[in-house]
């Protein structure tokens, strides 16, 4: 497939997903009785309209193109390389980035570590379900086979994910060290997203699941990243916690 | 509706908002910004993804502020 067809995949495939989106806004904002709740997704439900729209004109636009092909390697890819240069089986590294980079910087640790390092993995997800990962992770050409996948997102697990209520960190820790423990050889936790146990937890709280889990670790011989999105505070209280803080 | 159906399709938003159109718009830059396409192409695509995101950005915020109201009522019905 080339650059042009890839890229028009993906927007009709974008385009399908703000139909869908728009669907089921309009829907809860039907079901939902509380007169909050029901103007926020008949606002979300409009804009995703107007989306559609903006969505459409794009694939003309790329529709019209001449051939291109992508010729370097991006720019988040190459930062989250530097980032794990010195990664270990026996770190614990802060990874932070905005939400606009969120995602593109998970992709990147998973498949530089898991593809290219030979990690396997125990990824926590602390708002979204297994999944809805795997999907990402596959449309991303990214290994799935090799990861155990913990959800914390509470309601959208499916019987078949392993589901941990987020309010209960020591039954996280448990599931943790269960799940680092059938896996063999070089094995990393990854904590994706850290700052949304603040959600549920105060900072306090979540400084002892760190220093647990990094105790835990250094025990039981796995590496950790906790990813997280910029949050000052957290960033002073977990840094001091972890071998490397880095930025990307 | 249900305390706990109401906060899975919660979930679920703000998973579509961000595993959907940002990560699937991010993509699409990525590979249009590391292209040999000329700028003024790139600014074109470029330019309506990068709206795409920032509403999605805003709706993910909505939504996990919609989530915690509903993690900290009472209520079980909404």
């Amino acid at each position: 497939m080339n650059f042009k067809e890839k890229i028009l995949g993906m927007l009709e495939e974008q385009l399908k997903a703000e139909q869908g989106a728009a669907a089921l806004y309009g829907s809860l904002a039907k079901k939902v009785r509380k007169q909050s709740a029901r103007k926020i997704f008949d606002f979300v439900k409009k804009e995703e309209i107007g989306h559609e729209k903006i969505v459409r004109e794009t694939i003309e636009v790329v529709k019209k193109l001449g051939e291109a092909e992508t010729v370097k390697e991006s720019k988040i890819s190459v930062n989250v390389g530097k980032a794990l240069e010195e990664f270990s089986p026996t770190s614990n590294f802060l990874i932070i980035t905005d939400t606009d980079n969120y995602t593109p910087v998970l992709v990147n640790i998973i498949k530089q570590l898991i593809g290219g390092n030979d990690f396997k993995c125990v990824h926590v997800l602390v708002n979204r379900t297994s999944s809805h990962m795997k999907e990402l992770l596959k449309r991303n050409d990214a290994e799935t086979e090799k990861t155990k996948f913990i959800t914390c997102a509470i309601g959208g697990a499916k019987k078949e994910e392993t589901f941990v209520d987020p309010k209960n960190l020591t039954n996280l820790g448990i599931e943790i060290s269960g799940a680092t423990k059938n896996l063999k050889g070089k094995k990393f936790l990854l904590v994706d997203m850290l700052s949304n146990l603040l959600l549920y937890h105060n900072l306090r709280t979540i400084q002892s699941f760190v220093s647990q889990t990094n105790a835990k670790s250094e025990d039981e011989g796995f590496a950790v990243i906790y990813l997280s999105i910029k949050e000052e505070e957290l960033k002073r209280a977990i840094g001091v916690m972890c071998d490397k803080v880095v930025e990307i | 509706m249900k305390r706990n159906e109401l906060l899975s399709l919660l979930n679920a938003s703000v998973s579509n908002e961000e595993i959907g159109t940002i990560a699937i718009c991010r993509e699409i830059i990525e590979m249009v910004d590391s292209s040999n396409l000329d700028e003024k192409s790139k600014l074109e695509i470029e330019g309506r993804l990068n709206f795409l995101i920032k509403d999605s950005l805003e709706h993910s915020k909505i939504f996990t502020s919609l989530l915690k109201d509903v993690l900290a009522s009472e209520e079980d019905e909404f």
